[in-house]
């Protein structure tokens, strides 16, 4: 049996990273207007409109990059309350399930077909979030593997999106923390 | 062969049909009252500028915007542009397959960006937790999740994360949005 996972406690607090992603879009806006001292000289020969386009291009980069993090520090989260239930041995049955995954695979458990099912399956309520959760991972994986393909995901996704359905799970399901 | 692979391609055909009359019909539906909501967000936003509109000191223009989105297709929208001197804002239309709320309209200033969702009229927050209890043997199964109530949509203004809370659309929070999409508070 492998050895136990030691957490880093690096695993990513969603509210302190809208704080940054805040801090992020302001600088960027702030960036591109023509109060920021560098505008003359960064856009000399620019048409307000080119600006305003690359300042779109570099705002949706910015949302792309934050919706990764935020859908990563979810996985995180169920990644670390799959591990403490097992490790803690708890008694209750969803916990049950996941040892039995946990015998099988320890720490390589897969997120959606494993982790997220049995919480579908043994939570009462679950399911609609879940499934949001699971399309939103479809989301992360284009994302996370460069884009590349035209990606089939039924509805439109972004930062807000990602964000206000993270922070619902987040604050809906009973995970252990690390 | 020649024939395998035509059942083949036909079989994905098949696959790439709606399921059912009722289904198409239902996308169609999703749409025009998606559509029908943005009319009526428009009006609402005429309503509220109209003595600045009348006094000619803002001008509103529409511009034809094509939304693509994966169940419906392509269709036709509008974006709305309000013109205040040199001042321009534009209500871009986003969707209506979006999660958390029925659709969307972005507030683009050329300081900052605001959002206004189609939600539950009930609802206080993009973010609002449900219940999720573990299921113990033995115990009575509960009752299927509900299906949605016939819920009374309307526009609501979502504040950035990580509160993503709703705040009344009215003529003052309106107003409120122009002024920091275009930083002039």
């Amino acid at each position: 049996m492998r050895d136990r996972l030691r957490f880093s406690n690096q695993n990513v607090d969603i509210q302190s990273y809208a704080l940054h992603h805040q801090d992020m879009e302001q600088s960027l806006r702030l960036y591109f207007s023509s109060d920021a001292s560098s505008f003359d000289l960064r856009f000399a020969g620019y048409q307000p409109d080119k600006v305003r386009e690359e300042m779109d291009t570099r705002l949706n980069e910015l949302e792309f990059a934050s919706a990764l993090t935020v859908l990563a520090a979810v996985e995180g989260a169920f990644r670390i309350d799959y591990l403490q239930r097992c490790y803690r041995r708890e008694r209750d049955p969803i916990s049950k399930k996941l040892r039995a995954i946990y015998k099988e695979r320890q720490d390589r458990a897969r997120l959606e077909e494993d982790i997220l099912n049995i919480w579908k399956q043994y939570a009462n309520g679950s399911s609609r979030i879940i499934g949001d959760l699971i399309g939103a991972f479809k989301f992360r994986d284009w994302l996370a593997h460069g884009r590349y393909w035209v990606p089939k995901l039924g509805r439109k996704y972004d930062y807000l999106t990602i964000y206000a359905l993270s922070a619902r799970a987040l604050d809906s399901f009973p995970l252990r923390g690390p | 062969m020649a024939k395998a692979k035509n059942t083949d391609f036909d079989e994905f055909v098949k696959r790439q049909q709606p399921r059912s009359e009722a289904e198409r019909v239902d996308w169609n539906k999703r749409r025009d009252e998606w559509l029908g909501h943005l009319k009526q967000l428009y009006a609402e936003v005429e309503a509220f500028l109209k003595e600045y509109v009348d006094n000619g000191s803002i001008i509103l223009e529409r511009k034809k915007h094509r939304i693509i989105e994966e169940n419906i297709g392509a269709y036709d929208s509008e974006i709305m542009i309000i013109r205040i001197g040199r001042q321009e804002i534009a209500l871009r239309p986003v969707g209506t397959f979006l999660i958390g709320s029925r659709g969307r309209v972005d507030v683009e200033g050329s300081a900052d960006r605001a959002k206004l969702v189609l939600v539950d009229k009930d609802a206080t927050s993009m973010r609002s937790a449900i219940k999720i209890r573990i299921l113990v043997p033995g115990e009575p199964h509960p009752p299927a999740e509900k299906a949605p109530k016939d819920i009374d949509w309307t526009w609501r203004i979502v504040t950035s994360p990580p509160e993503v809370a709703f705040k009344e659309l009215n003529k003052e929070s309106f107003f409120q949005i122009l002024m920091a999409v275009s930083n002039a508070r």
